[in-house]
């Protein structure tokens, strides 16, 4: 699979932080990058998630830009290990395996940053890249240069240009991105798998083999009985034939599976289209309308037909559905409340 | 070869800083009444804390040093009570292994803390009971400082003292907890590397306690410590012994450093138990506190009454050295700290240190040049490199002799024999010592002693209840360590004979020598966890 799926971009980016210490200028002071990159994205502001975050919390910077749903930063300081693999004891005993000498651990030899980010696709999949690293060199290039700055080969970046490289230079691809914009399912049509000419194919090789196998059957029971006339040269020409004509049905059979298989790994590799509506702005415009119309569906219980026409037609002028603005606005977590005529 | 993240790790774990230069250290205990408050003078302290970043090793462009070796250390600990105190997750406390909350005066029974030195006769600092005379012991922050050509501490101890105090005022609500010393009127506990005074007036740290043993000898060597070499050669004799025919030059290899830093893998193969979430116990440990009362006239007195009765059963005439066998087959080493597996009679002790007369100036100074090093290399392993393999019996060295409670190395073995024995039975109950001797004023004095491990139960306690305060394990019975183990339940010592006796001794009717005077268990947390506690951003989610 590949980073751009269902009109998304997955970005999955690995940077190595530097194991070089940070050294004060007070003696005996010093600090590892690894310290200083976790109490930077710890500082790094959330905005206003749960009602006891302060009243004047900074919204995320990633909120700056209309391209990414979620950003992530993890630090990874080693692969997972569950203690030791134990297997079968008796086993152990044969193959005179030592459980006192230790299995190996894998290590890294450097911590690393994950930062993961999901965002709508802008053109292919490199304009969509390039489009996010410009918008995030533009509206948060002071945050980055400090959390990247503790990454190993962060030195020089200084431009949008530059960030782009080095987010491209530590990616990995995400090979299991996660879509979750289709509620209704995805309609599979005419990209459905070919059965029939599978079946056709099946038939073809298959009866062939099956009608050779019955021909030499046949062959060495009438040879075995002696038989010399029409019938008996017939099953010894079809079994002689057989050697030749069967394997080369089979070949034939084989290299049509194998196309249909490449056939199905190119229709998957092929990204899924943009589900309906899952681009940012529109799913900033529809959390906006459901809240909005919330409010509207409770003042209107028990108002007259009239009223309540009127009531709608003021609703809609002022929720505008069907234009891009109000909206909610990017990371928070509640529309502020529009008003209407009443 | 492992990388540690050493600015990462509190420095009084890899350093025992009375060898690095620091002789004098400060301990000072806080309550925190609001965890705001707490969080704030944590904070203050938080861009002191020394870390194990070694010192004078990375080099600018120029040449110049660019990490240099300060003037004073500050490391930080909490208690189970403190980590409450300061507000972390349920879910992070709850997680802490049960001796942790427990505290130090709740293990008592497990520790052999009782008689004279019950919880209930502690110095006045550590007693929470109904009658406490002020709040519970949240936070320990010590300070270890050099000395003055005349001994006395540098005076930026004064200096940090007073900061400290300030920002504990400043924040709130965090009180210094005075009440230390038997008459609980100190603000602090001292202590203080006994000092040797020079031919020029001047006086001169010495690792000595006050038995006059040398101490601190053979600490454990984890993984990630050292650099490679360094390992590899500190491994012999502090290491592990592995299996199969032993071979001093390959048998021991560094612990896993799991046993001693939280976060990585230990002995067990698996991760120390800790707590949630893992970036909060990743490179912190554990260290048990305690200030250990001597009995210095009480021990000479018994040693010089064993020491009539050894050369009447040994018929020798030789008081010296009778006083100085007594001691060393009690201790397991010698006063100069050659071990009786090394130097057997007190012949060989005074052989060997004349030997070797030349390695305990090299060790005090720096720098030392590639030859020099050699020869203090060689003393170390003289030092530690042993193994009982040599000594199944006890004749040189008793099974039941302090050494070979504290750390039996391969005598565990069922299969221990001359050609080999490993120490797989041992490995996970090892602790790294630090610590310095103290005087308090009334002229009590001990040693405050710091046990650091991944697990006080596993490593600390059972070294505690059954190697120290119990002898089954050395064939010895009830029989507790004569040094430092308690009497309840005997008072006794055998010493086989050997090549220093012809006939067996039993040191019989041995008085306590040392008594505990207080201490607690605390969590030494790693920078990143400290700055977590801080921020109040535990989160175990």
């Amino acid at each position: 699979m590949p980073n751009l799926d269902g009109g998304h971009y997955f970005l999955t980016v690995l940077a190595p932080i530097r194991t070089d210490a940070v050294i004060d200028k007070i003696p005996g002071r010093s600090r590892s990058h690894r310290g200083g990159l976790a109490q930077k994205l710890a500082l790094l502001a959330t905005g206003r998630q749960t009602e006891s975050s302060p009243k004047d919390a900074w919204a995320s910077p990633f909120s700056r830009n209309l391209q990414n749903h979620l950003a992530r930063f993890v630090i990874i300081d080693g692969p997972a290990f569950n203690g030791r693999v134990s297997g079968d004891t008796l086993l152990a005993v044969v193959r005179k395996t030592n459980p006192l000498t230790p299995q190996p651990v894998d290590r890294l030899t450097n911590p690393y940053l994950l930062f993961a980010a999901d965002l709508d696709q802008a053109g292919d999949a490199e304009a969509t890249l390039r489009s996010y690293t410009d918008q995030l060199w533009a509206t948060m290039n002071k945050d980055l240069v400090e959390v990247f700055g503790h990454c190993v080969g962060f030195e020089g970046v200084d431009s949008a240009e530059t960030f782009n490289a080095y987010i491209r230079r530590c990616q990995v691809e995400t090979t299991m991105p996660f879509n979750d914009y289709w509620p209704d399912g995805l309609k599979v049509g005419d990209t459905a798998l070919p059965t029939r000419p599978l079946v056709a194919a099946a038939v073809v090789a298959g009866g062939a083999v099956v009608l050779w196998v019955l021909a030499a059957i046949l062959n060495g029971l009438l040879t075995a009985l002696g038989a010399h006339d029409g019938l008996a040269r017939m099953a010894a020409s079809a079994t002689a034939w057989g050697v030749l004509v069967a394997p080369l049905l089979v070949g034939v059979a084989l290299l049509f599976v194998w196309g249909l298989y490449r056939w199905v790994v190119r229709e998957g590799s092929k990204p899924f289209g943009t589900a309906p509506g899952s681009d940012l702005p529109s799913v900033l415009k529809s959390l906006f309308v459901q809240q909005q119309f919330t409010r509207f569906a409770i003042e209107a219980q028990g108002l007259a037909d009239n009223e309540l026409h009127s009531r709608f037609g003021a609703f809609l002028k002022a929720v505008q559905p069907a234009a891009a603005t109000p909206a909610q606005p990017p990371g928070e977590v509640a529309s502020p409340a529009v008003e209407w005529t009443r | 070869m492992i990388q540690l993240d050493l600015a990462d790790i509190q420095g009084n774990i890899h350093r025992p800083y009375g060898r690095f230069g620091f002789p004098h250290s400060r301990h000072l205990f806080f309550n925190i009444a609001a965890a705001a408050a707490g969080r704030r003078f944590v904070q203050g302290v938080r861009p002191r804390v020394t870390t194990a970043e070694p010192w004078e090793k990375y080099e600018g462009p120029d040449g110049v040093t660019l990490l240099r070796k300060p003037p004073i250390t500050l490391n930080i600990g909490f208690t189970f009570l403190g980590l409450h105190a300061l507000d972390l997750p349920t879910r992070t406390l709850r997680l802490l292994p049960d001796e942790f909350i427990d505290g130090m005066g709740c293990r008592a029974d497990i520790l052999g803390d009782v008689g004279a030195s019950a919880p209930d006769r502690w110095d006045p600092v550590w007693r929470y009971g109904p009658e406490a005379r002020q709040g519970q012991v949240h936070v320990w922050v010590s300070l270890n400082v050099g000395a003055n050509p005349d001994g006395s501490p540098l005076p930026v101890l004064e200096e940090w003292t007073g900061w400290l105090q300030g920002l504990a005022k400043k924040s709130g609500a965090v009180t210094l907890l005075g009440g230390h010393g038997c008459d609980g009127s100190a603000l602090w506990q001292d202590s203080t590397a006994i000092m040797a005074p020079q031919p020029d007036g001047s006086k001169r740290p010495v690792p000595k306690e006050h038995f006059g043993f040398t101490d601190g000898i053979s600490d454990p060597v984890f993984r990630g410590q050292f650099g490679p070499d360094a390992e590899a050669l500190a491994a012999k004799g502090g290491g592990k012994i592995a299996e199969g025919p032993y071979d001093e030059t390959t048998s021991w290899s560094a612990l896993e450093t799991g046993e001693f830093i939280l976060g990585h893998v230990d002995e067990g193969q698996e991760f120390p138990v800790a707590t949630e979430p893992q970036s909060f116990v990743r490179n912190g440990t554990f260290m048990a506190w305690r200030k250990l009362r001597q009995d210095v006239e009480g021990f000479d007195a018994d040693i010089a009454r064993q020491a009539k009765l050894w050369m009447q059963v040994n018929g020798t005439s030789d008081i010296e050295e009778a006083e100085e066998t007594v001691r060393a087959k009690i201790v397991g080493r010698w006063s100069s700290g050659i071990p009786l597996l090394a130097a057997p009679t007190y012949a060989d002790d005074r052989r060997l240190v004349a030997e070797f007369a030349d390695c305990i100036e090299i060790s005090l100074r720096k720098p030392r040049d590639s030859k020099e090093q050699q020869r203090l290399a060689e003393y170390a392993r003289l030092l530690s490199s042993f193994r009982y393999g040599d000594d199944i019996d006890g004749a040189k060295c008793p099974l039941g002799a302090h050494i070979r409670r504290a750390n039996p190395r391969d005598m565990l073995d069922p299969e221990i024999s001359p050609t080999k024995g490993s120490s797989t039975l041992t490995n996970r109950r090892r602790i790294l010592r630090r610590g310095l001797p103290y005087q308090d004023a009334g002229g009590e004095r001990g040693v405050v002693f710091m046990v650091l491990c991944a697990s006080l139960f596993r490593q600390f306690e059972f070294i505690q209840q059954q190697w120290m305060n119990y002898g089954l394990d050395f064939d010895a019975g009830n029989d507790t360590c004569p040094l430092i183990g308690n009497r309840a339940q005997s008072d006794k010592h055998v010493i086989p004979a050997g090549p220093a006796s012809d006939s067996p001794f039993v040191a019989a009717g041995l008085p306590e020598f040392v008594t505990t005077r207080g201490g607690d268990y605390f969590f030494l947390p790693s920078l990143n966890a400290i700055r977590m506690i801080a921020m109040g951003t535990t989160d175990p989610t």
